[in-house]
């Protein structure tokens, strides 16, 4: 019998600048090993069902783990609070609705301040 | 004290270089409240007084430099400067502001702003006591200074010691017309954009000095701007900028892609965290800086403490040198980023538009467009720092081929045959871009290439909350029609702190704070709305002058390279140009303009309380 796919492995980032700017560092520190000088990017696996968007990973991200809530939970449908990369690049209007393939990975970057 | 209304000095200082005549005007409440002062006030006088067509370098030119309903009171920032003129790189308007402590000085000498028009024969300075008595003085012993020596040594001169006296001044730069020539005081602030030292320049005028004097500031209540001071005071403690300047910018720029890098070529910089904040605060010595009544101290001075510059001092960068003098020309050094950064500043050169030239210099360099022969003698490579800052200083002279270079990036690459123009980073207007990869930052590139200040009108990135300005809390960085809604929506914001003259590092933006601080300040009934309105009104009278000045709607593009697709990094394959046409008539729709003119429409002037530009 073939094996049913029934989930796909991605890999969710959130870079060091975001972890700080959210508020997160404090609260999740121990999870990060961060060392004297600020916090360390947060790299963790997820097994979502096949057929997962990237607004739907957002919206598990934010139930999962009530912190990034704060970062991504802004609007349903709309851009969250931080830029979302796919496999390196950021993502714009219907490329939310791409269904994650194994292997993917998906970053999560700070917003344009500063300068 | 004597005040006929709350906020206001009512008094304007115009100096008449032709004559050298100097003379006390007033302002009348409505003026101040309608205007405010800074940018808004500085287009009214602009508008009134200076023929659109006319050219930058005529006598007739103004430069208005201006503080505002809260200059020198409590508020941090409140010290800031803004400069209006019509500007080297457009032929435009100019707004382009700095922070220090000029403005607040200026406060309490008794004056919201200067108008300074005419030209001398002769280079001069002016110099404002501390009671407001003001007179012109002979500058031939100051010409070839820098901009830090410059300021020593007129506050030497006249027998004032640090922080009791602000000078600004143009470098070698500004006196060479130079067109990104800048105005550079209280130790490397600068009011970089579009030209206005090369205005300063062309004026023979050296410097502006005006000592801290003891005059009051006339405030409504008091007690109610300390109070919204320290509200903005807390809030300040909680920033970025506050812990580690705005160098960490780099490291959000490089993940983001909006890094630049060796000119646009590529958006990948691995050596970002050398340059980051966090790092260079810890390893470089750091002396504590400040501007008027401002706790942020984004900031500091800095002395070099390894690598081939060690022991260099001056001031530590804002994110815009790092970026020019850092990954834009493709230097790793950080050590030598502060060098050229502060060499830049004393030559008193805009450092975006000189790191446009330099990087676009070396590309050519590498390409063969340019050679050793042509550089006299200058190998450009990139990172070359050394021969960069050479570059530099001839630029600043106009030696050798930095005379086609001190016309700005757009005018040299006009100058080369061949494929070096579509290397240039530049916009149809002739304006400077700030010191980002805008291919992953679009609405800066779209505001950057509408925009009539001189520099980006709009930085949507920093307002805390876009609601106020009805938008969603966020928007699609690479949608065409939110990009240039929010471009459009957001206009007004930056203006209304120019006109108020506060820096927007300070005050980060929060315009309910600020319009509750002005409220105290005059006693006026104001809400954020109305005090946005005085923004949009500074964006459509700057609007108006351009146009009339020749800058219409077919010159809103980006250069090909400007506007081209990164090939790497996290904005890589993001095209603007194809939307470019549509995002065009989405913003003139919004802003009330008419597509075809690029002329505000006569409701939206009528609704502006500008019907008099109507004609």
């Amino acid at each position: 019998m073939p094996e049913v796919q029934t989930g796909v492995k991605v890999t969710i980032k959130i870079m060091w600048l975001l972890v700080e700017e959210m508020g997160l560092y404090s609260t999740i520190s121990d999870r990060i090993n961060n060392g004297a000088r600020g916090a360390k990017d947060i790299e963790f696996e997820e097994i979502v069902p096949a057929g997962t968007t990237l607004f739907d990973l957002i919206d598990l991200i934010c139930k999962k783990q009530p912190e990034m809530a704060k970062l991504c939970n802004v609007e349903k449908g709309r851009p969250p609070m931080a830029l979302v990369a796919l496999n390196g690049r950021i993502v714009s209007g219907n490329e939310y609705m791409t269904q994650l393939k194994e292997g993917d990975i998906v970053s999560f970057l700070p917003i344009m301040m500063g300068g | 004290m004597t005040v006929s209304f709350w906020g206001s000095t009512g008094r304007i200082l115009r100096v008449d270089l032709n004559d050298g005549k100097i003379a006390v005007e007033t302002l009348d409440e409505g003026t101040v409240r309608k205007y405010m002062g800074g940018t808004c006030l500085g287009m009214k006088y602009l508008l009134d007084e200076v023929a659109p067509e006319g050219q930058w370098s005529a006598p007739e030119n103004r430069i208005f430099v201006g503080s505002g309903p809260l200059g020198g009171t409590g508020v941090p920032g409140s010290g800031s400067i803004s400069f209006v003129a019509k500007g080297a790189m457009t032929n435009g308007s100019t707004s382009s502001q700095a922070n220090g402590f000029f403005g607040a000085f200026l406060r309490h000498a008794g004056y919201d702003g200067i108008i300074i028009q005419g030209a001398s024969d002769y280079w001069q300075y002016l110099y404002i006591d501390g009671e407001g008595k003001a007179c012109l003085r002979d500058a031939s012993h100051l010409i070839g200074q820098d901009t830090w020596d410059t300021e020593e040594m007129v506050k030497k001169e006249l027998g004032y010691c640090e922080h009791e006296m602000s000078v600004f001044s143009i470098g070698p730069a500004g006196e060479h017309l130079v067109r990104f020539a800048c105005v550079v005081g209280d130790k490397g602030h600068v009011a970089a954009h579009n030209g206005i030292g090369a205005v300063m320049g062309s004026k023979k005028l050296k410097a502006l000095a005006v000592a801290r004097g003891k005059g009051g500031i006339p405030i409504r209540d008091k007690d109610g701007v300390i109070a919204v001071a320290k509200k903005i005071v807390e809030s300040a403690r909680e920033t970025e900028n506050y812990k580690w300047g705005t160098s960490r910018t780099i490291s959000r720029g490089e993940a983001a892609g909006w890094l630049p890098v060796r000119n646009y070529t590529t958006s990948v910089f691995p050596e970002h965290t050398l340059f980051n904040g966090e790092r260079i605060r810890n390893l470089f010595e750091i002396e504590r800086a400040t501007c008027w009544a401002c706790p942020s101290n984004h900031c500091h001075l800095m002395k070099v403490t390894e690598g081939p510059y060690a022991g260099y001092f001056g001031e530590e960068p804002e994110y815009e040198q790092w970026a020019a003098w850092g990954p834009q020309i493709f230097n790793k050094e950080p050590g030598a980023a502060v060098m050229l950064a502060n060499e830049v500043d004393r030559l008193g050169m805009d450092c975006n538009e000189a790191g446009w030239v330099v990087g676009w210099v070396m590309e050519c360099y590498e390409k063969g467009a340019l050679t050793r022969d042509d550089l006299d003698g200058l190998e450009l490579t990139w990172g070359n720092v050394e021969a960069a800052l050479e570059l530099l200083k001839s630029i600043a002279h106009r030696r050798g081929y930095g005379d086609v270079l001190a016309e700005g990036v757009k005018r040299a690459a006009e100058k080369l045959d061949g494929e070096a123009i579509n290397w240039a980073i530049f916009t149809g207007k002739g304006n400077t871009p700030r010191g980002h990869d805008h291919r992953g930052r679009w609405v800066e590139l779209f505001d950057t290439c509408v925009s009539n200040t001189g520099t980006v009108e709009t930085n949507p990135g920093l307002i805390p909350d876009l609601t106020l300005y009805g938008l969603p809390k966020t928007y699609d960085i690479f949608s065409p029609i939110e990009v240039s809604t929010v471009a459009a929506r957001t206009k007004g914001s930056y203006q209304i702190l120019d006109s108020l003259v506060l820096c927007a590092f300070a005050v980060n933006l929060d315009m309910p704070l600020v319009a509750e601080a002005l409220k105290a300040a005059t006693g006026w009934s104001i809400d954020a709305e109305e005090a946005l309105k005085v923004g949009r009104r500074a964006v459509n009278m700057m609007r108006v002058f351009n146009v009339r000045a020749g800058l219409t709607p077919d010159l809103e593009y980006p250069s090909p390279r400007y506007g081209s697709v990164a090939v790497d990094g996290a904005a890589k394959g993001r095209a603007i140009m194809p939307h470019w046409e549509e995002m065009l008539d989405n913003y003139y729709r919004l802003m009330g303009w008419d597509r075809k003119t690029g002329l505000p429409l006569p409701k939206t002037l009528r609704e502006l309380e500008l019907e008099y530009l109507l004609s």
